[in-house]
């Protein structure tokens, strides 16, 4: 039992800190409110150094994670780039109106963020369908919150209420998916799940039943990815939300959707040369391509930044997609793996989006003023530091050598191409062209233009530590990508048995219905 | 120290990268100390690969190292069989280049600390030469071609940056575009040769290539056509960064960059590249002697053409640049007729005569306010006695006088060019030979011209040259420009006034240094090697690489005997420079009158060769031109026919935008409508698909 109490011990943490923050949050006083956003640093940092502490140990976590031999990898990401996402929302809370401060600390704020950064946490862990249904709503709900309440404006609360409502009918959709799993396997188990897959195919009579369970269970997931076609929110919520919870929304609900949707495939063991296999993989292929296209296309007819950077949030999920049709490749040649490759292009646009989200938080002054790519002109000109760290973060997006853009995009194709999708491998490097223009275009704007104004700047501590952390990572990773890329593999393939074998009492509280 | 530069070879390129990043992030702090962390990086990396190169010569039986194959660094990229490991080669070869890298650099720091003092952009000029310096030494110390290809980029970045150094002079820009995009034509090829050998081996690892060709004869014989394509596509790219024929017209245009530039990057290191390239994959050319010919007639005929246009240039620095062409086809030559060792030897001598000599016309240049052209000055001695000696051991050195560095390494060449069989190794010989002859004679022309006879100095001597940054900077460099010669800026600039104008220490110290290795490098090819070896200690530490000097190749394959022997060659070629000096000292010196009388008679041909054979203009003709035209007529479809298909292509998903805009008005219902068809489509597809 003290095992598996120290396996989740990040999780922990993190709860914790949300109940404390979250209580701390309601405070009389402003000075008490404000002691959240060191909480939630001071939580999220150890949280990291507790995953980082975990990893490696011979703890497995028998039958339920099947999945992620080693799930701390997500653990890890989640409360590194957690952490950093605290950091660039420092003092967010304060913020009001353009032109004016609030005088209103919402400390409830981090404790919103902390809670589904434990979902997160927690998702690779998850061995049973109720588990990840629950998992992913504990990172869903919170940032719902977040959206409508991060920002005094108008346009925030539609944003929240529309991401609210189309959040619920996604979870509704894959719900019903999860049902019909429930209905065929007569368990909600993963393993059992898997094996009433395995015999089904073996004996060739998968029902239909089973096959509408998986895509709808995948389509409605694809809901937190910003995939095609459950896109639709992404750019209205990502331009009505706060800066920094634009940012947040671009990690950890795409983070944990990705997890869930690894999860779900799983369960027909990768194996796409089966009938319901390849069913499944033909509908990612038509998502990726579909979803980084699209992504690709409209980013190029926006000014407003963050739209920009929430279309090209939608691309980036397509190329992710490109890693899952390509499956999980040869034990002999680890690259050809694309669930490696799409974990590794997880953790680098993670920290390569932040960066670039903590320079446009930075150069967009006080309050949540100028998202227009006029007012983003000459930045270079008063601050080159910002513009170069910016620029370096773009071009990390764009996907270009030494930094993990590239590398991330190289692993995708790599394994695209190990798998025999080479037209789709094509799609991507067309579609990754495509995008260098609009990403470019921003960086036309900051260095090839006078400025219209003068500008103001959050000139703060933590959020510029965020930004130089990012870039740092991105350009290092990007030349050095081993201690990612090991973490990584660990994460994707599976090993043998688990080292120390735990009886495990099955989740018995969790069981429907009666 | 050996055992550790074994241990830590990363710093000597790691230590100029790390003071490229000092000066360029806190340049502006620095201002004129940012020579300092530069200077202290190249001692660094200087003293490290002298310890390397002391280890290896020692043996690991001696306390010395054995040569390092592959020091893995990390991994770079690892995707599928593609691995790209970030490593390290230390072997004798890589060593010498790195021993006359670091240490001419090292030099050459230190004299542009003097030379460009108060410049704008003082710090700028430092963080583009550490820069340069981190590229070269990952050229060289690389372990796979991948790493080569990277610095051999990142020289021509590091290149383009110095020649358009002082950018806001046109001719400078020009001059950048023109280096950057001839060497792109060198560097396509190299890319190609490299992804060829990528191709055929599947790996890119120099070890494992060159132990493939050695012992998989089957393998050879199988790929055979491919193979051979594969050193012409590396010779590309070597004629394009060493400036041969006919890429070579980008580096004269390249002394628009400061001084110290020239000498470093564009004589004696960068330039070099081309022949470490052949040097290093000799193996893979072996396999097709074809193009060791190539290789030896475009060097031969290089070195042919750059020094008959010398002959007729007035520009101080661009007769050093075509004589650098003209040594550097010297080289590929040697390379051509399996004289390798003999090759780098020349590389070796040639980086210390040649960084001297340009050092010694930037000490001019910066005396005579900038002037340049030789008509325009004589009798410099008087005023610049230090420079005068320095120059003249570095022109005995070029021209091959007797006893100085540049006569055993060239002479070595014209030998191995002589003995080459067949009547290709005689014509070449001779061709090299009458290079020779012209080399000396340009050369003392020069000297001659500017150093002796009547003190003649242009109006502009004694100021400094006016800044290309005139506009950008506030003051100019007043306090240091006319403290030497305080007195000499007041009144008439009559020859009488002048005193020393041969600059501070630090200018004329390190050409000390070089002058010493002008003078004495050669002797390192005479002696030094153990009993009954052929050539010196040069020779035999290079035969683990290279295999021996150009004798050993020829017994090795059996050839028949030596049409010359060395000995007999040196004393022809000691005659050959001696005329030369002499023809040059009848009519630069005794009899400047007859000089213009010969020229006269010879109008055309000097119009001829002052024009450089008119190649610009050909090129101009025969590719600028029809660029240009193509340019404009894709200018043309791209404005009406690509652009209309952009706004096509904007335009579709902008009127699906607007067909959709009633549900983007934030009608959350057209979106959940939009959801549930999207999912009801999916599912309904599948089912339609399954039955």
């Amino acid at each position: 039992m003290e095992l598996h109490v120290k396996f989740l011990v990040p999780e922990i943490i993190l709860l914790v800190a949300a109940c404390v923050v979250t209580l701390l949050g309601l405070a009389r006083a402003d000075s008490t409110r404000k002691m959240t956003q060191l909480i939630a640093a001071l939580a999220t940092a150890l949280a990291f150094a507790a995953s980082l502490g975990l990893f490696g140990n011979p703890i497995a976590v028998p039958q339920s994670t099947h999945v992620f031999f080693n799930s701390q990898y997500i653990t890890i990401l989640a409360c590194a780039i957690g952490f950093l996402s605290v950091l660039s929302s420092w003092d967010m809370p304060a913020r009001g109106e353009p032109g004016q401060t609030d005088s209103n600390y919402r400390g409830e704020f981090f404790g919103m963020m902390l809670f589904s950064l434990a979902g997160v946490a927690m998702i690779g862990k998850v061995n049973d369908l109720i588990w990840l249904f629950l998992v992913l709503e504990l990172v869903s709900i919170p940032t719902y919150i977040m959206v409508a309440t991060g920002r005094s404006q108008i346009i925030a609360q539609e944003a929240g209420v529309k991401y609210f409502f189309l959040g619920a009918l996604a979870a509704a959709i894959f719900l019903f998916g999860f049902s019909y799993l429930y209905g065929f396997a007569g368990s909600t188990r993963f393993v059992d799940i898997a094996a009433a897959f395995t015999a089904a195919s073996t004996s060739h009579t998968v029902p239909a039943l089973a096959l509408i369970g998986l895509l709808m269970a995948i389509i409605g997931i694809s809901y937190k990815i910003a995939a095609v076609p459950l896109h639709f929110y992404a750019p209205d919520v990502y331009q009505g939300a706060a800066t920094p919870v634009t940012a947040f929304l671009a990690f950890a609900p795409k983070a944990a959707g990705f997890v869930a949707i690894i999860s779900i495939v799983s369960l027909t063991g990768f194996n796409y040369a089966s009938s319901t296999g390849s069913v499944l993989q033909t509908l990612l292929t038509v998502m990726a391509i579909l979803t980084m296209t699209l992504g690709n296309v409209l980013a190029l007819l926006q000014r407003n930044i963050k739209r920009i950077l929430a279309y090209s949030s939608i691309a980036h999920s397509g190329y992710m997609l490109v890693g899952l049709v390509a499956g999980k490749g040869t034990p002999d040649s680890p690259m050809s793996d694309g669930i490696t490759a799409t974990l590794f292009y997880l953790g680098g646009y993670a920290v390569m989006n932040l960066g670039a989200f903590a320079m446009l938080i930075y150069l967009q002054g006080k309050a949540d003023a100028g998202e227009d790519l006029d007012d983003l002109a000459g930045v270079s000109k008063d601050h080159p530091a910002a513009a170069l760290l910016f620029t370096l973060c773009l071009f990390s997006l764009i996907g270009m050598p030494a930094t993990i853009g590239f590398l991330g995009k190289l692993y995708i194709v790599q394994s695209a191409l190990a798998s025999g999708h080479g037209t789709l491998a094509v799609i991507v490097v067309i579609n990754a062209a495509i995008a260098a223009a609009y990403y470019l275009k921003i960086v036309a704007a900051m260095y090839l233009r006078d400025p219209l104004y003068p500008f103001v700047v959050r000139p703060q501590f933590p959020l510029k530590v965020a930004a130089l952390v990012c870039t740092f990572a991105v350009i290092v990773l990007g030349i050095m990508p081993a201690p990612l890329l090991n973490v990584t593999n660990k994460a994707g393939l599976p090993s043998g048995p688990p080292a120390v074998h735990i009886d495990m009492p099955t989740p018995q509280p969790l069981v429907l219905g009666n | 120290m050996i055992q550790f530069a074994a241990q830590y070879p990363w710093l000597i390129p790691g230590l100029p990268l790390l003071a490229a990043l000092v000066i360029g992030s806190l340049g502006k702090w620095l201002k004129g100390w940012a020579h300092v962390p530069a200077i202290l990086a190249m001692l660094g990396s200087f003293a490290l690969s002298i310890a390397l190169l002391i280890g290896l010569n020692k043996g690991p039986d001696a306390g010395g190292i054995a040569p390092i194959i592959d020091f893995n660094l990390f991994e770079w990229i690892s995707a599928g069989n593609f691995h790209v490991p970030v490593a390290l080669t230390i072997d004798p070869l890589t060593a010498i280049y790195l021993s006359f890298i670091t240490g001419i650099s090292l030099l050459i720091f230190i004299y542009a600390s003097g030379y460009m003092k108060g410049d704008y952009g003082y710090w700028r000029f430092f963080a583009y030469l550490a820069l340069f310096v981190f590229f070269m030494t990952m050229l060289v110390m690389g372990s796979n071609f991948i790493l080569l290809y990277l610095g051999w980029e990142g020289v021509g970045l590091s290149s383009y940056l110095l020649i358009g150094y002082y950018y806001p002079r046109p001719s400078a820009v020009a001059a950048a575009k023109k280096a950057f995009i001839t060497n792109r034509v060198g560097d396509f090829g190299l890319a190609i040769g490299v992804f060829l050998i990528y191709t055929l081996f599947g790996n890119i690892t120099y070890s494992v290539v060159f132990h493939r060709v050695a012992v998989d004869h089957e393998f050879i014989t199988v790929h055979q056509a491919l193979l051979n394509w594969i050193p012409f596509c590396l010779m590309l790219g070597a004629f394009g960064k060493s400036a041969q024929f006919p890429l070579h017209v980008w580096l004269p245009d390249a002394m628009e960059g400061p001084t110290p530039v020239s000498a470093l990057i564009h004589a004696a290191t960068m330039v070099t590249a081309g022949i470490y390239l052949i040097a290093r994959t000799l193996p893979l050319f072996q396999l097709n002697p074809v193009s060791l010919e190539v290789v030896a007639i475009i060097g031969g005929f290089t070195a042919f053409l750059a020094a008959t246009i010398a002959l007729c240039q007035y520009d101080l620095k661009r007769i050093w640049a075509y004589s650098t062409l003209s040594q550097l086809g010297y080289m590929f030559l040697a390379l051509g007729v399996a004289a390798s060792t003999s090759a780098v030897f020349h590389v070796f001598t040639h980086a210390f005569f040649k960084a001297l000599l340009f050092l010694t016309a930037g000490s001019v240049m910066h005396a005579m306010g900038g002037e340049l052209d030789i008509r325009k000055m004589s009798g410099v001695a008087k005023v610049m006695p230090k420079t005068c000696v320095l120059m003249l051991i570095g022109c005995l050195a070029l021209a091959g006088f007797p006893g100085f560095a540049g006569f055993f390494s060239k002479d070595e060449i014209i030998a191995a060019a002589f003995n080459k069989p067949g009547i290709a190794g005689l014509l070449l010989g001779v061709l090299a030979l009458l290079v020779a002859l012209m080399t000396a004679y340009y050369t003392f022309r020069l000297f001659f011209r500017v150093f002796t006879g009547p003190l003649v100095l242009p109006a502009t001597a004694g100021h400094h040259e006016p800044s290309p940054f005139a506009l950008a900077e506030d003051h100019g460099h007043d306090e240091h420009a006319h403290d030497e010669h305080a007195d000499g800026a007041h009144g008439e600039h009559g020859a009488a006034e002048h005193k020393n104008l041969d600059g501070p220490i630090s200018m004329w110290g390190p050409l000390v240094i070089l002058a010493l290795g002008a003078i004495g490098a050669g002797y390192l090819g005479l002696f030094g090697a153990p009993e009954g070896a052929h050539g010196g200690w040069f020779h035999h530490f290079l035969s683990p690489v290279l295999g021996g000097g150009a004798e050993n190749h020829a017994e090795a394959a059996g050839e028949t005997a030596e049409r010359v022997s060395h000995t007999v060659m040196m004393g022809i070629s000691s005659v050959v420079a001696l005329i030369g000096i002499g023809i040059a000292w009848y009519f630069h010196k005794k009899n400047r009158h007859a000089a213009d009388i010969v020229a006269a008679n010879f109008r055309p041909l000097v119009t001829f060769l002052y024009n450089k054979w008119y190649i610009d203009e050909f090129y101009e003709a025969l590719f600028l031109r029809p660029l240009w035209v193509l340019g404009h007529l894709l200018n043309i479809i791209d404005r009406y026919v690509v652009d209309g298909l952009v706004f096509l292509v904007g335009f579709i998903p902008q009127m699906a935008g607007y067909l959709l805009k009633p549900t983007q008005r934030g009608i959350l219902q057209r979106y959940a409508v939009g959801m549930i068809a999207g999912a009801a489509a999916i599912v309904l597809g599948v089912l339609y698909l399954l039955k």
